[in-house]
């Protein structure tokens, strides 16, 4: 009998192995794939470094007036070295150090307290379920007929590429319209709702689109009736916005847990979103069973997955009973300038009526000058009862270290008057924020730059 | 890339069901009301309107 069995490697099944060590105990981490699952591989660090060469050229093209984009698959190849380096350093070197035995196979439960992997069978104490998500492929006529893309290959193409369409219209589908057009194709997004990032609030979701309009990227909202088809080399897509011929079709819409592991055998049941069940200590249904990251369904994130890994096992093994607040979980598009929330949006608190919301334009603030940025915004809702900061949505540079500070407030409960009582670095973006807080009393149009 | 891009009629201007501004579906608040979508410039309307407001003059 194993005292504890991990099934997947990623970003949640690590963070489970490295507090299982804590806690004395030596697991079975089964995965399979690449070490290191989605983050590391074809997830956050890829992606992150291909917008990081997009933005640096067109932040060269806009200050030196010049028309220069970098070498296309120089740019992937750059970002292969970055992927190989981390996916060493962060968990195959990582993983030498810790108690742990590594089991590469596809796992699928037995019964309630068995897992089986090949012929082997690991019978169990505890076992936490990490095993991820994989895209999601909405229904589209002719679809099944073309070879389409996933944010996977979309992270490496086997060529440049003059044009691309994407269908989708949240962070995947942003990020990759910015990724390439910045390396210089010709990019169009097709959304089906009526605006961008409709987790935002609609003042957000108009100033997305702005954003990357400036990049060139079109985009074609409320679309209806979508085909497509594949006529010569191109893949034409058409619908209630006309045709849009390209070389390439993402597909970015969204994605889904990877729940086919036998969960029938072991009592273990799915939640409205066809992710894995869980309390609020992350049990599964089968009280033996956690469940942690992706797979759960709910926020995908990689330090949300981290962090639920860690819980989870702590609530497997101890009386902690610790629990995610939700609320205080942060997210950020990294497209430039960044788009982030924590907390409530004011779509989401319509019908409170205690609430007041605190929104400043990134041209109040002296850094927005220094940076010429003109695209910028943040929100915070406020609870005029007590003056707690509900949630931050915002759009500024540096917008993911804005909603790191963001989303240490929401967890500590914070007011407006703990922002105002701070002190912060002056001319920075994340002022911002205490910026708005200080327009709940005053108009910060008449502000000194020192207040 | 070549577009052939049609006039989208089906988004017709909206108009915020409390202080009348002109919006698009894109900009606009949707808050369903017994099934039914109403559509609003600003969070602060959209409460106005289903009385819950707290005094806030439209501002946008
Ligand atoms: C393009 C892209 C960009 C992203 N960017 C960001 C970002 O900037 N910031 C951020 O926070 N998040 C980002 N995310 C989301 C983030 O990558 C995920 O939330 C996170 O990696 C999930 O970790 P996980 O451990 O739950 O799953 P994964 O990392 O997917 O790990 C699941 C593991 O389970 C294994 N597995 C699955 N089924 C089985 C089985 N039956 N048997 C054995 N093993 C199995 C898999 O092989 C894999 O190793 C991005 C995602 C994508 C796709
Ligand atoms: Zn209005």
């Amino acid at each position: 009998m194993e005292k504890l069995v991990i099934i997947g490697y990623g970003a949640a099944g690590f963070a489970a192995m490295i507090k299982a060590n804590e806690l004395g105990i030596k697991p079975i981490l089964i995965g399979k794939g690449s070490l290191g699952g989605t983050c590391v591989n074809v997830g956050c660090i890829p992606s992150k470094k291909l917008l990081s060469i997009s933005h640096f050229y067109r932040e060269l093209r806009k200050r030196i007036n010049s028309n220069q984009f970098p070498d296309f698959m120089a740019a992937f190849s750059e970002k292969d070295e970055v992927v190989g380096t981390l996916r060493k350093k962060k968990y195959e070197d990582i993983l030498n150090s810790y108690d742990v035995k590594l089991v590469q196979g596809e796992a699928k439960f037995k019964d309630r307290k068995s897992v089986k992997v090949g012929n082997d069978i690991y019978e169990f104490e505890r076992c936490i379920i990490a095993t991820g998500s994989r895209p999601n492929i909405p229904e589209i006529e002719g679809l099944e007929k073309i070879d389409f893309w996933t944010s996977d290959r979309a992270l490496s193409p086997d060529k440049k590429v003059e044009s691309l369409t994407i269908i989708g219209g949240r962070a995947l589908a942003l990020e990759f319209s910015d990724i390439y057009s910045g390396l210089g194709a010709e990019v169009s997004i097709i959304q089906r709702s009526p605006r961008l990032i409709p987790e935002y609030d609609p003042e957000f979701s108009v100033m997305a689109r702005k954003i990357i309009e400036s990049y060139g990227v079109k985009v074609f909202l409320n679309s209806k009736n979508i085909k497509v088809q594949k006529k010569n080399d191109k893949l034409i897509v058409s619908g209630n916005f006309g045709i849009i011929e390209s070389e390439r079709l993402l597909m970015a819409t969204g994605r889904k847990p990877n729940v086919e592991i036998g969960l029938e055998n072991a009592q273990i049941e799915l939640n409205e979103r066809g992710g894995i069940k869980t309390d609020e200590e992350l049990r599964t249904t089968n009280p033996s069973v956690f469940a942690a990251g992706d797979v759960i369904g709910i926020k995908m994130l990689e330090p949300l997955a981290g962090r639920q890994g860690s819980i989870a096992v702590s609530n497997a093994f101890t009386e902690e009973k610790k629990k995610i607040n939700y609320d205080a979980v942060p997210e950020n598009i990294f497209i430039s300038p960044g788009i982030a929330k924590v907390g409530k949006t004011s779509s989401e608190l319509i019908g409170n009526m205690y609430v007041k919301s605190l929104k400043v334009p990134i041209d109040s603030l002296a850094r927005g000058y220094i940076e010429n940025e003109e695209i910028g915004l943040v929100k915070l809702n406020v609870d005029l009862r007590n003056l707690k900061i509900l949630g931050i949505q915002v759009i500024s540079e540096r917008s993911e270290e804005i909603i790191n500070e963001s989303a240490i407030l929401m967890n500590a409960g914070a007011t407006i008057n703990d922002l105002i009582d701070s002190n912060q670095i002056f001319p920075s973006f994340s002022e911002v924020l205490r910026l708005a807080a200080l327009s709940y009393y005053g108009d910060v149009n008449k502000m000194s730059c020192c207040v | 890339m070549n577009f052939i891009i049609k006039k989208n009629e089906e988004v017709s201007n909206l108009k915020c069901e409390y202080c009348g501004k002109e919006i698009t579906l894109e900009e606009s608040y949707e808050v369903k009301i017994e099934g039914k979508a109403h559509y609003f410039c600003c969070d602060h309307c959209a409460n106005e309107f289903i009385g819950s407001g707290n005094n806030h003059a439209c501002s946008c």
